[in-house]
């Protein structure tokens, strides 16, 4: 039973007059959706927040959380609790309003994401909404969090918070242009903004995906570097990690917030880490495609082969965070125009010109 | 039925927010209700069917020029000095002009709505790349790259000239 | 009630007079710049509601693609304005257009 014939039931339980069902079973629909993505999101958070620290503990030769359930599993749980439990403290100079509503546009994104990310086969129903404007939907929310960022910091009412605003808005603003560049190429090389097109458009075998596909001179495992490059200043992720450099700025945009506020700032950074892993994973790894044709890939397989390739690039951005230094703010506007601006528009031009010369 | 619910909806958040934008005290809220005001827009043109002019709506407008105009307002701030306030002069002749001009709108709106159809078709010879595409963001992207190239050129060579002129300016004090 | 023409017309009429009154009554440059901004979108509203009324082929989006060079023309002025505003700030310290009242310095 799909999930639409279960809102069905559910409304003809309810009692809802015929004439309205459609529209009840649609309203049941999305917020069953809503009701299954917020969980997802928050339970994968969880995950990767323990996993992270894990795996950060080893890379710096300790051992991480140790000592809350078995090999610390429960740690995150006992971290959640304590901040829900935590005094919610809003400073004097603060704009109450707006300092309350900036972790919910930070938030809100990092969910909405999801909406249009299938997560294996969609012929399976593992995706909330198949829109065809998929890839500029995704673009066009996460450009949302800048917003948020620099309502936080101005909200605040303290200088510290006002810089780490303005450094966190121009580098999210500043790379959002390569990143958009390279959401083109697999574009125009599927001819499509809809992401199951985008993904049925790689081939069977792992180098035929986007990301390794050498008939196009390998512009589009440049333009996978790129995304990858942008993906993690629009995470905030080491090296990129200024706007919370603790060192030079106590803690950026959110050093006012505490409690469930900030934590509520961290749940989206994590949400956001996963959504382009999923959303590289798409455009440039294949999707929910087995590596071979001879192994499966169809039904719950689908969910399987695209969690291994998230996990693999949520690994390989932990891996970079433990092993890099931060960059300056100088250093990050010089490579995002000097250099991923470039190269992004070369990479558009010349697969463009490809697609258009061959037949 | 649905495009009723969500009109009404969208429409009464976009008024409310507009008000905001013109009468509130505090800019950085004035930027903030900007913001859903561009939020309802792009939900009436997806009500319209133009899903790709409010995704374009959202990235430009929300994600580029609504944090621009943040910026701004944070950067004439002194940076944690008061807020700014911002006043509004001449209320009754703005108020009038304004409900002037709404009340010829609204009259000619409401009067004269038999309005001509359009009389172009995919017949025309301009208008004959769109027989066969198979939605309407193709057909955007089609029509954009034939009948529109010249404004489109254009546009890209305004852009350009818009993104020197601004970065001379706003370095101009040093 | 089914959503006519009409509703959209008298929506962005609605929208549009609140920017006239936005950019009427304001002093503040940035404020005065958002007033132009809701009436754009005001004239956005109205190109893409005709454009889906008035033409019964889905595939002709003219009206779509006004309002998409729009847009970007609303962003282009947004950059040059607020840099003009941002400039003004610095050289005279003050943000009210009708203070800014010479031409050189």
């Amino acid at each position: 039973m799909t999930l639409m014939e279960l809102c069905r039931s559910v409304a003809q339980w309810l009692g809802v007059p015929a004439e309205y069902r459609d529209a009840a079973t649609l309203i049941l629909l999305a917020l069953a959706d809503a009701f299954i993505l917020f969980n997802f999101v928050m339970l994968s958070v969880l995950v990767l927040i323990y996993v992270f620290r894990k795996l950060i503990g080893f890379i710096q030769a300790r051992l991480g959380p140790r000592y809350t359930g078995p090999r610390g599993i429960l740690q995150t749980v006992a971290d959640a609790l304590k901040l829900l439990t935590k005094e919610d403290i809003i400073p004097l100079a603060a704009d109450k309003v707006t300092f309350n509503l900036a972790p919910l546009i930070v938030f809100l994104p990092a969910l909405l994401v999801y909406v249009v990310i299938p997560f294996g086969d969609p012929k399976s129903g593992l995706q909330v909404r198949d829109l065809n404007i998929g890839i500029l939907y995704i673009a066009a929310i996460t450009s949302i969090t800048v917003i948020g960022i620099v309502t936080a910091g101005w909200a605040s009412g303290n200088k510290w918070a006002v810089l780490g605003a303005m450094r966190s808005g121009a580098q999210l603003l500043s790379y959002e242009v390569p990143m958009t560049l390279a959401f083109l190429v697999p574009v125009l090389l599927a001819g499509s903004l809809r992401l199951s097109d985008i993904v049925n458009s790689q081939g069977e075998w792992f180098w035929q995906w986007n990301a390794f596909r050498l008939d196009y001179l390998g512009l589009t495992f440049i333009a996978f570097l790129v995304y990858f490059i942008c993906a993690l200043a629009e995470t905030n992720q080491t090296p990129f990690d200024l706007p919370e450099a603790e060192s030079e700025l106590v803690a950026g945009y959110h050093v006012e917030y505490s409690g469930m506020k900030f934590a509520i700032f961290f749940l989206a950074e994590f949400g956001n880490t996963i959504a382009i892993s999923a959303i590289a994973t798409h455009l440039f790894l294949g999707g929910w495609k087995a590596p071979a044709p001879f192994l499966p890939d169809t039904g719950w397989w689908s969910l399987f082969w695209f969690f291994a390739k998230v996990s693999t690039l949520v690994f390989l951005i932990i891996w970079i965070r433990g092993t890099y230094p931060r960059v300056r703010i100088d250093q990050v506007m010089e490579l995002g125009w000097k250099f991923l601006l470039p190269v992004g528009l070369l990479c558009v031009t010349g697969v463009g010109l490809l697609v258009a010369v061959r037949p | 039925m649905g495009e009723a619910i969500a009109f009404w909806i969208l429409s009464a958040l976009i008024v409310v927010a507009a008000l905001g934008v013109v009468t509130l005290r505090n800019l950085f809220h004035c930027a903030l209700c900007l913001g859903l005001v561009l939020f309802g827009v792009a939900g009436i043109f997806v009500l319209n069917g133009a899903e790709f002019l409010a995704g374009v709506q959202v990235l430009i407008y929300v994600g580029a020029t609504l944090v621009i105009i943040l910026f701004a307002v944070m950067l004439s701030e002194n940076i944690t000095g008061e807020r700014i306030r911002v006043v509004s002069y001449n209320r009754p002749l703005g108020l009038l002009a304004a409900l002037g001009f709404l009340g010829v709108v609204l009259f000619l709106a409401v009067s004269q709505t038999s309005l001509p159809p359009h009389t172009s078709s995919v017949k025309d010879p301009s208008l004959q790349v769109l027989t066969d595409v198979p939605n309407n963001i193709a057909a955007f992207g089609t029509l954009l790259l034939t009948k529109f190239i010249v404004p489109f050129e254009f546009a890209s060579i305004f852009l350009l000239v818009a993104m020197i002129g601004a970065i001379v300016v706003a370095r101009m004090a040093e | 009630m089914s959503i006519t023409l009409t509703h959209y017309l008298v929506l962005s009429a609605i929208l549009f007079a609140i920017g006239v009154y936005g950019v009427l009554t304001r002093r503040n440059a940035i404020a005065l710049l958002m007033g132009v901004e809701l009436m754009l979108n005001a004239v956005n509203i109205n190109l893409v509601a005709m454009n889906r009324f008035l033409q019964p082929d889905w595939r002709i989006v003219t009206g779509q693609i006004f309002a998409g060079f729009i847009i970007v023309l609303a962003a282009a002025e947004a950059a040059v304005g607020f840099a003009l505003v941002i400039a003004i700030y610095r050289n005279l310290d003050r943000i009210n257009v009708d203070e800014v009242n010479i031409l050189k310095w």
